[in-house]
Parts: C-alpha cells; structure tokens; sequence
C-alpha cells in the first residue's frame, strides 16, 4: 500500500464518519489523490461509505450500519444537540425539542425525521396525539457520543439552516 | 501600485477598494458555499432561493474586482449590478410570498 493510502485510511480510522472535504482538508492532499485512494480503498473493502443528505462519511471496518448512520449524524450539530436531549429522557415531544432547544417547528421536524429515517431513534404520539421522540439504542448512542465531534463548517451550515428555518418556516 | 484601473480612481483609492472587493468576495463565497451545503440538505425552493441571493452577492463582488481592474466597462458594471439588486429584491420577496399564511400543522 502506498504511504498516502496508509495516511487515508489511518486518518478515516481515527476519525470515523469523516467527509471528503474533511479529509482533504487535514491531510493537505489534492482532491483528486484523496478520490483516487478512497476509491481504491472502497473497492479493497477496507472502507466503508454512508451517504446522508449528500455527504458521504467515511468509516474504516468494524461499524454496523447503524452505528455509521449515528456517528454520521452525531457529526452534525443540530442533530446532535437533539440526540443529547433526547438522552436525557425517556421520550421528548416535538414541542418541548423546539421550546428548550430555541428551534423552529420545521428545524424540529426535520431533525425528526432525519433521525427516524436513520433508525437512530423512533417517533410516536402520546394519548393526546402529540408527537414525541425516544432513541432506538441510548445506551450506544451515548458512547458514540464521545467518538466524534462536528467541524466547523458543520456548525456553520447547521446555523444557516435553523436561520433560514426561523426566518421562512417559524 | 495597481496597473490598469479606470479614470474615476486615484491608485490609492484603487488599492482600498480592491482590498474591500477581495474580502467582500471571500466572506461572499463562504456564505454561498454554506448556503448550497443548506440547500443540498433540504432541498427546499426557499433554500434554493437563499443560495442563488448568495450566489448573486458574490458575482457583485467579482464583477467589482473586474471593473477596478478596467476588465469591467462601468457601463457594464452599473447594468449588471443594479440588476442583481433587483434579482435579490424579487428573489427574497418571492421567498416570502410563497409561502403564504401560517398553517396548522
């Protein structure tokens, strides 16, 4: 293996659930030599993707697809702070993640389904109809928790989206 | 210290001004950049809109840079500028006009 792809896949091992972006970033490699040894390492099978809304995440073996799905999301910053509040309780209606999160309603339900849909957590609705959240796995979930942290410019699309959520959807 | 700028400014003020353009660029394409990552997540029209207002104010601040350096006739520069003026002002105002009153959920 070159001295580059061993660089790739150290780095993706260390920092499971990493971007592209992220990778060409701190590796200072061009972007084209990171596509050429990711796609080396892909078809190796010493990697693994997951895609989620556009961005793929980059894991070394030995995370299930779950595992990824939550890591990759765990990445995120909004996202984030809703699976640690969700943590915190056996179960947390859509309302309560928007007032005590200061979120909007659509920020709320996006992050929502998103999670859902990931099957990092389930939604259900209480004898008055009203929506709420519990995490599949919160025992998992929570030593994922300490495995990675979002980059900057996750914070900063993350901010932008609740912007524009706040300023068009409420 | 700047070669070829237009006869409506000295070179010092050519310099200020590009300096002010550079920036203006930069903070400009991160904000679009963040945009179209906010866009590729929701794919919503409003995102949409917000990305392409984005996009819009960094062309502004390209075509500066080019009008500076004499690329850009000042003909050209007003046309195009105040046109983006007016595409931001229709696009953040249909933004806002779509999506109509608050609804119960």
């Amino acid at each position: 293996m070159t001295e580059v792809r061993q660089q790739v896949l150290e780095h993706v091992d260390a920092h499971p659930g990493v971007h592209y972006k992220g990778l060409v970033r701190e590796l200072d490699i061009a972007a084209g030599q990171a596509q050429y040894h990711l796609r080396r390492l892909l078809d190796a099978r010493e990697l693994d993707v997951e895609k989620i809304q556009g961005r793929t995440h980059y894991f070394t073996d030995g995370y299930d697809g779950w595992e990824r799905r939550t890591i990759a999301l765990l990445r995120r910053e909004t996202t984030r702070h809703v699976i640690v509040y969700a943590l915190d309780s056996d179960g947390v209606s859509a309302m309560e993640l928007a007032d005590e999160l200061d979120l909007a309603r659509s920020t709320v339900s996006f992050h929502v389904s998103t999670l859902v849909e990931a099957g990092v957590a389930e939604k259900y609705f209480d004898s008055k109809g009203r929506a709420h959240l519990r995490l599949t796995r919160p025992a998992e979930t929570r030593s994922l928790l300490e495995a990675v942290t979002p980059s900057l410019s996750d914070r900063l699309v993350d901010r932008f989206t609740r912007l524009v959520d706040a300023s068009f959807h409420g | 210290m700047v070669g070829a700028v237009g006869e409506w400014l000295t070179g010092t003020e050519a310099a200020v001004l590009l300096v002010i353009l550079v920036l203006a660029t930069l903070g400009t394409a991160t904000l679009f950049l963040i945009g179209l990552a906010g866009y590729r997540r929701r794919r919503t029209r409003t995102y949409l809109l917000m990305t392409v207002v984005l996009g819009l104010l960094v062309v502004r601040s390209v075509v500066g840079i080019g009008t500076v350096l004499g690329a850009v006739p000042m003909p050209v520069h007003h046309l195009i500028e105040h046109s983006s003026d007016l595409a931001v002002a229709a696009l953040v105002l249909y933004a806002l006009l779509q999506l109509g009153p608050p609804s119960l959920e």
